[in-house]
């Protein structure tokens, strides 16, 4: 497993095997509808939660590895639990504590929201290869130079990374002392280093696409085929599920 | 006919280094030729004005007749297909496939057209069975296949490798020349690797500070020690051209 693989784990579930460009799509609408729900219907939540814990268990992702994964939203979830105390309102106790209700709120419509948005793109990155949300962006159209940077900044992130492990590797060969502040001199040494090294494969890199006959638009087409119908369907059924929730709850507030 | 025609080309680099020196070069269609030379000879910048990657200081230089120039770029570079020494700055695609039809791709075409010249590239090279694996997940053997199956899908006239044995293994290296000899219409060969450069180039010529040093048989040109000497050229320890040739004759 390498940075250039993202989160990918290889399988042949149902969902695993749907068509890239028809999950984006469902976990865009999913995001949108659990935006939309307005916050005090706790109950719409849980049923959202326990839609997406069936579908991990689907492709077969282990709860670890989700929850392992979920500490990527860490500073949303400082900023929640700071809420209660610094915003203004009615207040309640919480044992020695005092909190405000409207903060309590806020606090748990951003962890709500945001936890279930973070363990949607999970699905999608656990189920779907780089190169497979790339190609389905690319069949959505997305704007191909930011498919471009994309790509390239996947494919050559991985390559400046191990660049900097063997460089590591090399000073500690060399009798360096990798203590905090005695490496940061040799440290920010080797990042110039690598700046250059990366400036200078970018021209060799461009003169390898200019050899093929690059021209400054990349052939993306080579994308993912047509997604079927029924395909359409099933991948849309949980967003649309979670959308007429969200409009009930909407209705009933 | 004439594959490739160099005449009085020099390169000067913008801070001044003079990397070609007026090179004069025929290659005819069909013939296998090594460009040898010390580090610092000038091979890799001679090999970037073959696709009209760099913009010649002075001289011309013609593929098949036509000369490189700003209006025949996209022709030129269909013609000439360039394999770089690091495969790391030629498989940037997301897979192998990706990879090898980005060329045909760049030359429009598109759908089976596309698929069916990548699959016969990537089978021209034995790579079929790794078509939709990351390349950097390949060994480098396999890696420098794989960026020959992308000059190859282009189909092109002239096949030109930098350095192409550098850090293979002994048997990645028979298995590249082997392909190498099946599927190269015309070959150049830029290496300090003399004994690949025996395998594979019935001619060979010597680059040294930026001019054509020597031209003629690589049998003969590998005989000549005092020559090779003088270009810092030499053959590895232990290794005996006799025995090779007879091995060659085989």
């Amino acid at each position: 497993m390498s940075l250039a693989d993202g989160l990918f784990r290889p399988g042949d579930s149902p969902l695993h095997r749907l068509r890239p460009q028809v999950k984006i799509t469902a976990l865009l609408a999913f995001t949108c509808a659990v935006a939309a729900t307005p916050r005090e219907a706790v109950w719409a939540f849980g049923v959202y939660a326990l839609l997406l814990a069936g579908l991990f268990a689907l492709a077969r992702v282990p709860a670890s590895w989700v929850l392992t994964r979920s500490l990527v939203e860490s500073p949303f979830l400082v900023l929640a639990l700071a809420f209660p105390f610094m915003v203004e309102g009615p207040e309640v106790s919480l044992g020695f504590l005092t909190a405000s209700t409207t903060g309590l709120w806020a606090g748990w419509n951003l962890l709500v929201k945001a936890t279930l948005g973070v363990w949607a793109a999970l699905l999608l990155s656990a189920t779907t290869p780089v190169a497979g949300v790339l190609a389905g962006l690319s069949r959505l159209r997305c704007p191909e130079i930011l498919l471009q940077i994309t790509a390239f900044a996947i494919r050559y992130a991985h390559l400046t990374v191990a660049e900097v492990t063997q460089m590591r590797l090399a000073r500690l060969a060399r009798c360096d002392d990798p203590r905090f502040l005695w490496q940061a001199g040799a440290l920010a040494r080797g990042l110039g280093v690598v700046f250059i090294r990366s400036f200078e494969r970018g021209e060799r890199v461009w003169q390898s696409m200019a050899a093929r006959g690059y021209t400054g638009r990349l052939p993306l087409e080579v994308g993912p085929a047509a997604a079927s119908a029924r395909q359409w369907t099933a991948a849309l059924s949980v967003p649309l599920l979670v959308a007429a929730i969200a409009a009930y709850t909407a209705v009933i507030a | 006919m004439s594959a490739l025609e160099i005449e009085g080309l020099r390169h000067v680099y913008p801070d001044g280094h003079r990397a070609l020196d007026g090179v004069d070069l025929h290659v005819r269609e069909g013939e296998r030729v090594a460009v040898l030379g010390p580090n610092g000879a000038g091979k890799t910048t001679l090999m970037l004005h073959f696709a009209g990657l760099l913009t010649a200081t002075e001289g011309t230089v013609r593929v098949g007749g036509l000369p490189v120039e700003k209006k025949t770029l996209a022709e030129i570079r269909r013609r000439v297909g360039i394999v770089f020494q690091s495969p790391d700055d030629q498989l940037f695609m997301p897979t192998v496939a990706d990879d090898v039809g980005f060329g045909p791709a760049n030359l429009g075409l598109r759908g089976a057209e596309l698929a069916a010249r990548v699959a016969a590239a990537l089978a021209d090279v034995g790579l079929a069975d790794l078509a939709e694996r990351p390349p950097h997940h390949l060994s480098v053997g396999q890696q420098r296949r794989a960026a020959l199956a992308g000059v190859l899908a282009m189909r092109p006239d002239i096949v030109v490798c930098d350095e192409p044995s550098a850090n293979l293994d002994p048997a990645s290296r028979r298995d590249l020349a082997r392909i190498l000899h099946a599927t190269a219409p015309t070959l150049m060969l830029v290496t300090h690797d003399l004994p690949y450069a025996l395998q594979l180039c019935e001619r060979a010529v010597i680059l040294d500070a930026g001019r054509v040093a020597a031209d003629g048989p690589t049998a003969e040109i590998l005989a000549d020690a005092p020559l090779l000497e003088r270009h810092r050229l030499e053959l590895p320890f232990g290794f005996s051209l006799e025995t090779a040739l007879a091995a060659m004759r085989d």
